[in-house]
């Protein structure tokens, strides 16, 4: 037996507990203070005495099979979920103009460029190809702002229905909007056809969000999208908005005031997401802010946002991902309003980097070469075959591989958002993350098992405090 | 007598991670799968999940 490449162990300072989690199958286990050293000892390879407690490092998969290569594991997880075909996940950009002209948005607009309705029909003879055959669709409604074609969102999403029912496809479905378009009109439209989930941002309080979200004429937006987001949620009690705030120096000190804002009957029905302004100009978090002190700040406010009633989403490290983001999948695709299709939602959208078309009659048209280099690529680059975070991880931005021979910018960022115990992952050390998971998980463990005992050889992955 | 080794979380089977990419699964499950289990890129703010 040796140790696992990917156990992180870390002392807790105030009980001189270890806490050691596997990244591979997600196991933790704390170890008491009298039996520390001889787990240690264990856990980097050295010989150990307690038999129990080696049996019960093997159980956990702190401790592995001589022969077992866990990096070919991790290939092959990556495989089924690049060729993974129950799920479809499609993204439908019915436009690339936008009421907003917020000051970090990457995309570039024009009042011009809306779905004709001879893409429409394309799009949907294509859907009648591609749905049938898989088990999920994903359905996400993106932009520039889809609700400024909010009959063609309508339209499409009920003819999609259709077409999943027939099949026998469960259609989840979802849209990213400003929100300043939801009219009690639109919203019951919305919701007849199901479009239930909504990420909405919302950048802090009126003061600090009119200075970022703003309308191309330079007003600002809060009113009307707080309002918004109060007529979506009592309109269903089904209705969920992830309610997101982008932020930075300027506005993080500002989150706390926001969360006071919304009435307390509709916080469960929206999710707090906070997310870092990235980038490395004066908008930026992670060039203004210590990693510290943003995992710090989010993580409290996160657990205040909890205490007051809103959703928010504990665990979650990225146990057992599969890959790195949708966009590493073979039946994912982006459609523009030309019919063009694309991979990654970040990017100028010009036809020069498709990945193919929806032809007239429906049939995606792959640019072969382009397909072909987006997956020609490796698993893993070399780097990240190191990496004690590859299983929370599976290798990073496909398209900075690919663009810039990297794996992200923010390759410190262990890659899932949807948690506040990831952040502390991904902004500060791992000491935090399991402090803080042990304390989620403290509250919920059923079954807590107990060994003693030994013997074995190993190497251990430690992230000292 | 205080035990050495608590366990906070049991592994996952290998099973259990590819469970969703399987021929046989049910499609409640994938469903299920599919909008609880993390698969968001940090990196960016397209807010893609």
């Amino acid at each position: 037996m040796r140790p696992s490449r990917y156990n992180i162990s870390t002392e807790n300072t105030e009980t001189s507990e270890l806490l050691v989690f596997n990244a591979m199958y997600g196991s933790s286990a704390v170890v008491a203070p009298t039996a520390k050293h001889e787990a240690q000892s264990i856990l980097s390879g050295q010989c150990g005495t307690d038999s129990m407690m080696i049996n019960e490092f093997s159980r956990l998969g702190f401790l592995v099979d001589d022969q077992l290569d866990e990096l070919s594991i991790l290939k092959a997880r990556k495989n089924a979920g690049i060729k993974d075909s129950n799920r479809l996940d499609v993204i439908l950009m019915p436009n690339m103009d936008c009421s907003f002209a917020c000051p970090y948005c990457y995309e570039k607009h024009d009042r011009r460029n809306h779905l004709s309705s001879e893409t429409k029909e394309s799009i949907l003879k294509w859907m009648e190809r591609v749905i049938p055959g898989h088990k999920v669709m994903k359905l996400t409604w993106f932009g520039g702002e889809p609700l400024l074609s909010a009959d063609e969102v309508v339209e499409i999403t009920r003819a999609i229905q259709g077409i999943c029912e027939a099949h026998q496809v469960i259609l989840l479905r979802s849209i990213t909007t400003n929100g300043y378009h939801l009219s009690k009109n639109l919203i019951q439209r919305l919701i007849d056809v199901g479009v239930l989930n909504y990420q909405i941002t919302v950048d802090g309080p009126p003061e600090i969000h009119n200075q970022t979200r703003i309308l191309r004429s330079g007003k600002g937006s809060f009113d009307r999208i707080f309002q918004n987001i109060q007529d979506l949620t009592r309109a269903d009690a089904r209705a969920r908005v992830s309610m997101r705030v982008n932020f930075n120096h300027r506005n993080i000190h500002t989150i706390p005031e926001l969360l006071e804002l919304f009435p307390s009957d509709i916080r469960h029905q929206l999710r707090v997401v906070f997310e870092p302004i990235f980038g490395t100009d004066a908008l930026s978090a992670t060039e203004n802010l210590s990693p510290e002190t943003i995992s710090k700040t989010i993580g409290g406010y996160y657990e205040r946002a909890d205490s007051q009633g809103y959703d928010i989403q504990h665990g979650g490290m990225g146990v057992g991902k599969l890959v790195y983001c949708y966009a590493e999948r073979e039946d994912q695709f982006i459609v523009d309003y030309k019919g063009d299709v694309f991979k990654c939602s970040v990017g100028s959208f010009s036809s020069d980097e498709r990945i193919g078309r929806i032809s007239q009659p429906g049939e995606l048209q792959y640019e072969e070469g382009r397909w072909r280099q987006w997956f020609g690529m490796n698993e893993f680059e070399a780097k990240c075959e190191e990496c004690v975070f590859l299983p929370l991880c599976m290798g990073g931005c496909r398209r900075n591989r690919l663009d810039n021979r990297r794996t992200g910018s923010y390759c410190a960022l262990v890659p899932a958002n949807t948690s506040y115990v990831l952040k502390s992952v991904a902004f500060g050390t791992f000491n935090e993350i399991l402090r803080s998971e042990s304390k989620i998980l403290r509250n919920c463990a059923n079954g807590r098992q107990s060994a003693q005992g030994c013997n074995s050889c190993h190497n251990q992955n430690s992230i000292t405090p | 007598m205080n035990t050495p080794v608590t366990v906070l979380m049991e592994p996952l089977s290998e099973s259990d991670i590819l469970a969703e990419t399987m021929p046989d699964a049910n499609a409640a499950d994938v469903a299920a799968t599919l909008e609880t289990k993390a698969q968001s890129c940090v990196d960016h703010l397209c807010g893609c999940d």
